[in-house]
């Protein structure tokens, strides 16, 4: 890769160049507002860059750079177009490199692994120990997993289980009509954990006119990405474009319903893993966010907008991925669809889950404390009426309820809510697809 | 995405300004920027004009409006009420304004122990407003803050001609509670922990038992508290039982943070979308109307498309505009024509006076369209405000703020209007 | 500082050759004392690319220069490691690089004792990734990254250790000369206090470089130099992680050398009339970004920090004649000269040492002085080669990677950055301080690196002006040392001197904040002449 090359693809490390040290990004980090340990996004980031030399045989001479969440919120931020939790990754990558990476983290990383162990007939058993305080204090001291990080119960039957089980579609062959089918990239929090969430998606693309497909997949890597750990994350990466390569190529869209997996997708696997190939750009500009989908569905005058009333206050988290997408707030927009709906976006930078980051036992308190205000926020939207909280990202939604104590949803489990109530309404039997 | 009413792309003074009030006039308002900027960098005060001779902003801006070219030459009609609209904005973030286009420009102390020219300041600023009579003026630094330097100015401040000053000027370095063994502190992270009730009440008590006996008005770092900044300003001098004057400092600007974040805040209450983060990728024309505008995005872009465009990028420090090795200077989201000095022009001998390429910038018609070089209109729907303007200097002329406002708030009013029209 | 009214010899000139002429004039036990007119390490020494020669560069056009950078650049590694990071270097030749140069390359680096080892291009482009890919061949050779200021301060130091002494801003007004035309005498003025003094002396070095001819004429002797202006454009980032030549005869914007980090892309050649003229022309900034792009495609975009000129202290000896000299390169020349100006001019005990590289400073200076002690009866042998220079010359080489993983995990005042972009501490600062006192921020810049990174100052330069001043205020400066204010405003100039022929894109945004920061916030452009005392009531 020359200079030209990468400047041109934004290969992070050398977007510090246009830094100017003007310190916005030390206003805006979330770490940094809670711990001094972390010197912050423009210390480790562009400041220290300069001090790793352009080869990556060189020795990563910091290790404080480790304590970025990854968020993102810097680059956004950024005046100057430096992407500073880009870079920050890459360091950390680099470190995983010299020095290797710990056992909790490839456990954790591994979700794939992780469902095919807990999402069974077990999960009870499974669930149990996720619940059971002796052995969660256990996986604290021995893995490093800390005993209150937020984890989700399996599901005893994964998504994908269902899906064979009903014989719905899996092959490029199913698709008949291009402009009215996608792939639905279900991720590994609907596979293992949220089963329902995936069949509401489903049924809200159904009724919206479209063949859903759910070809071969793994995890997206993106919990790899986060570790640091690349290598793995570029096999899953590159099976995933494998599988989806022909799709995009057929001009069929590719849904998901996490902004972190659909992020990794679009963006990560180019900037961050350097998969730049003809697939991996063509699934890149396939992939969509589903709220961003179905906004611009509306745009195009062709959602179904026949929505019940949700005559409720709900407190909104935009998390930080989809922010990373550069798609606005398209929850917001569907939302306002809603008859009676009274969504409220927080307003809070960060939750402080970011992934894997929460539920390591030295960085708990950190996304706690960086989550803190967000939770006051819905605990007192709850106290106002509010019976939930909505969210887009899986982690940040289970480290919202568990710390909130307030149930939280993903915006589509209140829209097919919705579209369920309208079709009670009209005594048409618009049936959960289950 | 959907249509929006305006896309303002900035999210400096001027954009935050422009969106926040058409938002609170009932438009579709979307804000898109690159990233913030300006309001993050700078004093947090309300420089409207401030040119030399001038007695008050008002004086001021009759000065500048006198240059060919100038902004104020046809928005000085607008600051009075784009003055008082901040106003409001400013009282309702508990943030404050005092002072007047047409109270005095007085001297008030800088954190390297200069004088600059200001009439009008937030809050936490404007005890530097008040004659001083025989009170004297006490700088206190923090042990631990690296940009407060307050022995040295006090050392500047003596050694300076101000007129009519205080008394008698001191310096005092505290310590404050639980900062010894931390990390290269700045002023958001000293703002952070003043925000917290127990730490302020402990740290404002240590403060509180070194001042010396007198009448004083006390100057402190610009870090008396981020979200919780109303009740740490009462705190402090009610602790103290003194007034209180932050001295903002290097950037990160705690008094221009806030200022941005109650802005956004406002937008968004009003229904507005603010997006930060992504910069305009590509342009949608039909002529001399600008349809829709692409940010970028993870992949793809995103498409927004409105009535009018505010382009409210900035200037060369603010990156809306950027000049290329050859010379050349680039509006960056229109490719609209910059007036500029030729190249070997563009620099005075010293970095402390002021520069021929400040000036440099987008013309614009009465409606803050851009103009070419017949004066006509060269988009329609495109209007122009902030530090992007051709024609003022900002530092040297201090009028950065007030032309922000002034060509916010009448861009603002005009699609209100017109919209109104419509 | 009370200078001493006689020695053996006086030296003219703070720069590297200087500093070694005097240590080795203390190291065979002569006195001997050293007179600057600027800091130390400030003219050639200090503004050239930071780069230990191999001697490959010169291999063709000038063996005699490359076989006394290959000798030397082993004695500096020796003595002076801690002055060095041991980048290694490439010659590579690209598609626009003579192929009569490549063939000859080897068998000229084996003639002159350098090491040049064939690289594989596939492990050149593993080490260095932003390499242009059409780069044909590849040589390792033994370049390294040289730090300047820190070789002088410690060259110095171990002169001082030997007993000898050296006075900065102290510019030579004169010098006398016995009945017999030799001298007898310098006198200097303090730069900063206008006090004058005379040192008697037996004899004079000047090793003034690019400055010698006027040097030369304060004693009525003759000397015409053709100083050589040497462009540069110093880098945001390393761009690579050796010193990378390009394979050709020497050129401009042909070597890029990473130095702390940054890279120096280097140099043009530009002969003047004047070596104080280091002004750099758009022309200049043009032809070196251009030349750089045939080593690092789409350099031109990358971001440029400074530009700064350097003048080389070139001579033509073939104008000399007859002087009696063991060099026998005659053509004008990267080796030095020792010029004996009794024999030559008349004027007995000054001789002047002109020519070289700083890669060379330590055999210029014995060649010197064994001129010299031979005249005055000092028999003893040059040891300089064999003893190490003190810490932190002395200690062991540099990496990149040092200030960060030292700033790691330290908090507490000390630890605190005065200078973000370069990582130098409080600690550091006064540490500085302490060695000497009465330096001004951009004298403090050479030995600390403050204000060298991307923004140019613009959040150092009033820390560190309050810390001039907090020290000033504890009666802990000198009297002759810059006050605050003075210094603030004379480092603010100096950074934007270097940051103006390059003011544009990013660094134009950065000169904005800057100004923001400086004229809105501070309003520093109001600041009184000096500060005030704390006595002083209003």
């Amino acid at each position: 890769m020359t200079f030209h090359d990468a400047a041109a693809r934004e290969f992070p490390p050398f977007s510090t160049d246009a830094c100017i040290k003007c310190n916005v990004c030390t206003t805006v980090c979330p770490v940094a507002r809670v711990t001094d340990d972390f010197p912050g996004p423009k210390y480790v980031g562009p400041q220290a860059q300069r001090f790793r030399g352009p080869s990556s045989l060189e020795l990563v001479p910091d290790r404080t750079v480790d304590l970025c969440s990854g968020c993102g919120i810097c680059t956004r931020a950024c005046p100057a177009g430096v992407l500073i939790a880009e870079t920050n990754n890459r360091a950390r990558a680099a470190i995983v490199e010299q020095r290797g990476s710990s056992i909790r983290n490839r456990l954790i990383s591994d979700t794939d692994l992780l469902i095919r162990l807990g999402s069974n007939p077990l999960a009870p058993f499974a669930n149990f120990g996720l619940r059971n305080r002796l052995l969660r204090w256990m996986g604290e001291r021995v893995l490093g997993i800390h005993r209150r990080g937020p984890l989700a119960p399996f599901a005893t039957r994964t998504f994908r289980r269902w899906w064979r089980a009903e014989r719905r579609p899996t092959a490029v062959a199913d698709v008949l009509d291009p402009t009215r089918t996608v792939v639905y990239f279900h991720g590994c929090a609907v596979n293992g954990f949220e089963p329902d969430l995936g069949r509401d998606a489903v049924s809200i693309l159904e009724r919206n006119g479209y063949t859903v497909i759910v070809p071969q997949q793994e995890c997206c890597g993106l919990p790899f990405v986060s570790n640091g750990l690349y290598d793995t994350a570029r096999r899953k990466a590159g099976r995933n474009l494998a599988s989806l390569a022909a799709f995009a190529r057929a001009g069929v869209k590719i849904v998901g319903t996490s902004t972190s997996c659909t992020h990794a997708i679009k963006a990560e696997y180019r900037e961050m893993l350097d998969l730049d190939d003809e697939d991996a750009r063509a699934v890149a500009d396939a992939t969509w966010d589903i709220c961003e989908l179905l906004v611009d569905l509306h745009d195009r005058g062709e959602l179904d907008t026949g929505f019940a009333p949700v005559s409720e206050p709900l407190p909104y988290h935009p998390p930080c991925q989809l922010k990373s997408h550069g798609i606005g707030t398209p929850a917001m927009d569907l939302f306002a669809l809603v008859p009676g709906l009274r969504a409220v976006d927080q307003q809070h930078d960060c939750c402080g889950a970011a992934g894997t980051y929460g539920l390591k036992k030295e960085r708990w308190q950190i996304a706690q404390d960086v989550g803190a205000p967000l939770f006051a926020k819905v605990r007192a939207a709850a106290d106002a009426g509010a019976s939930r909280a909505a969210c887009d990202s899986e982690t940040c939604r289970w480290q919202i309820e568990q710390s909130s104590g307030v149930p939280t949803v993903h915006p589509i489990t209140i829209l097919a809510e919705s579209y369920r109530r309208a079709d009670a309404d009209r005594g048409r039997s618009w049936r959960r697809v289950v | 995405m959907p249509r929006a009413d305006v896309v303002v792309i900035g999210a400096g003074l001027s954009g935050l300004s422009c969106a926040a009030e058409l938002a609170a006039g009932g438009a579709r308002v979307f804000l898109a920027a690159k990233g913030y900027a300006s309001t993050h960098w700078t004093h947090g005060g309300t420089d409207v004009a401030a040119p030399a001779g001038a007695r008050t902003p008002r004086e001021g801006v009759a000065t500048l409006a006198a240059i060919d070219g100038h902004p104020y030459g046809w928005l000085d009609g607008a600051l009075d009420a784009a003055i008082a609209a901040h106003r409001v904005r400013l009282d309702t973030a508990g943030i404050g304004l005092v002072g007047t286009l047409d109270d005095p420009l007085v001297p008030i102390p800088t954190a390297i122990g200069t004088l600059r020219p200001a009439a009008i300041l937030p809050a936490a600023q404007a005890a530097a407003l008040e004659p001083w009579g025989d009170d004297g003026l006490l700088l206190v630094g923090f042990g631990r803050y690296r940009d407060a330097w307050a022995s040295y100015a006090a050392r500047n401040l003596r050694a300076s001609a101000w007129e009519a000053g205080p008394g008698e000027i001191r310096a005092l370095e505290v310590d404050l509670p639980d900062l010894a063994e931390l990390h290269n502190l700045n002023a958001r992270s000293l703002a952070l922990r003043f925000d917290d009730p127990a730490w302020r009440t402990r740290a404002l008590a240590t403060i509180s038992a070194r001042i010396p006996p007198g009448a004083w008005r006390v100057g402190l770092p610009a870090v008396l508290g981020s979200a919780a900044h109303l009740a740490v300003l009462e705190q402090a001098r009610s602790t103290l039982g003194h007034e209180v004057i932050e001295l903002p400092s290097l950037p990160p600007s705690v008094s221009g943070l806030r200022l941005a974040t109650a802005l956004e805040r406002q937008i968004m209450g009003s229904g507005g979308r603010v997006q930060v983060g992504f910069d305009v990728v590509e342009v949608e024309r039909d002529r001399r109307r600008i349809v829709a505008i692409h940010t970028e995005a993870a992949s793809r872009t995103l498409r927004l498309a409105a009535d009018t465009f505010v382009l409210a990028t900035g200037g060369i420090g603010g990156a809306g505009i950027r000049a290329h090795p050859d010379g050349t200077l680039e509006e960056r989201v229109f490719g609209l024509p910059v007036e500029a000095p030729p190249r070997d022009g563009w620099f005075s001998d010293d970095p402390l006076v002021p520069h021929p390429l400040e000036a440099a910038g987008i013309r614009v018609d009465d409606l803050h369209r851009p103009i070419g070089q017949d004066r006509m209109p060269l988009l329609d729907n495109v209007r122009v405000i902030g530090s992007a303007l051709a024609g003022m200097r900002y530092l040297a002329e201090r009028c950065g703020d007030g032309v922000a406002l002034a060509s916010a708030h009448h861009v603002a009013s005009s699609l209100a209007r017109s919209a109104v029209a419509a | 500082m009370t200078m001493p009214a006689e020695v053996d010899v006086v030296v003219i000139g703070g720069g590297a050759t200087g500093a070694g002429v005097l240590r080795d004039l203390a190291m065979r036990g002569l006195t001997a004392t050293l007179v600057e007119r600027g800091d130390f390490a400030s003219g050639t020494s200090g503004r050239y690319h930071g780069l230990l020669h191999s001697g490959a560069r010169y291999v063709e056009s000038d063996p005699l220069s490359a076989r006394h950078c290959i000798e030397e650049n082993a004695v500096l590694r020796r003595i002076a490691p801690g002055t060095i990071e041991a980048t290694g270097g490439f010659f590579v030749a690209t598609p626009d690089d003579p192929d009569d140069y490549l063939e000859r390359f080897p068998a000229a680096c084996a003639t002159a004792g350098i090491e040049a080892e064939p690289i594989p291009l596939d492990e050149l482009f593993r080490a260095e990734p932003l390499l242009n890919r059409r780069i044909r061949a590849a040589f390792r050779v033994p370049d390294a990254s040289l730090e300047p200021w820190e070789l002088v301060d410690a060259t110095l130091a171990s002169a001082r250790e030997h007993g000898a002494t050296a006075y900065r801003y102290r510019p030579v007004v004169g010098i006398d000369r016995a009945a017999d035309g030799s001298v007898q005498a310098v006198r200097t003025r303090d730069a900063r206090t206008g006090e004058e003094a005379t040192i008697a002396c037996r004899a004079v070095v000047s090793a003034s470089g690019a400055w010698a001819g006027q040097v030369a004429a304060l004693a009525g002797a003759t000397l015409h130099m053709s100083p050589g202006k040497g462009s540069m454009l110093i880098l945001n980032r390393r761009l690579t992680s050796a010193v990378v030549n390009r394979l050709a005869p020497p050129g401009d914007g042909d070597i890029l050398v990473p130095v702390h980090t940054v890279c120096i892309l280097g140099t043009t050649d530009i002969t003047v009339e004047n070596p104080d003229d280091a002004r750099v022309t758009a022309d200049e900034v043009t032809a070196l970004l251009a030349d750089g792009e045939r080593l690092v495609p789409g350099l031109s975009g990358a971001r440029v920090l400074r530009a700064y000129a350097g003048s080389r202290p070139l001579y033509d000896a073939a104008e000399v004649g007859g002087e009696a000299h063991h060099d026998e390169s005659r053509e004008i020349s990267r080796a030095h000269h020792v010029i004996d100006h009794g024999t030559r001019d008349g004027v007995g005990g000054l001789w002047s040492i002109v020519g070289g590289k700083l890669t060379t400073m330590r055999l210029m200076a014995r060649d010197t002085v064994d001129a010299v002690a031979r005249a005055l009866g000092n028999e003893q042998p040059c040891r300089t080669g064999d003893e190490a220079l003190p810490a932190p010359g002395g200690s062991r080489p540099y990496w990149l990677g040092d200030r960060l993983s030292a700033v790691e995990s330290a908090g507490g005042g000390d630890a605190d950055l005065v200078c973000e972009c370069e990582l130098v501490t409080r600690a550091r600062l006064t540490h500085a301080l302490d060695e000497r006192s009465d330096s001004s921020l951009d004298d403090l810049r050479r030995t600390t690196r403050l204000g060298m990174g991307p923004c140019q100052g613009a959040f150092c330069i009033p820390r560190a002006s309050a810390m001039l001043d907090a020290r000033r205020a504890d009666g802990r400066l000198e009297d002759a040392a810059p006050d605050a204010n003075a210094a603030l405003r004379a480092f603010a100039a100096e950074r934007f001197r270097g940051t103006r022929p390059i003011a544009w894109g990013d660094q134009l945004t950065e000169l904005w904040l800057s100004a923001g920061i400086f004229r809105g916030t501070l309003a520093a452009d109001a600041l009184p002449p000096s500060a005030g005392r704390d006595d002083a009531a209003r």
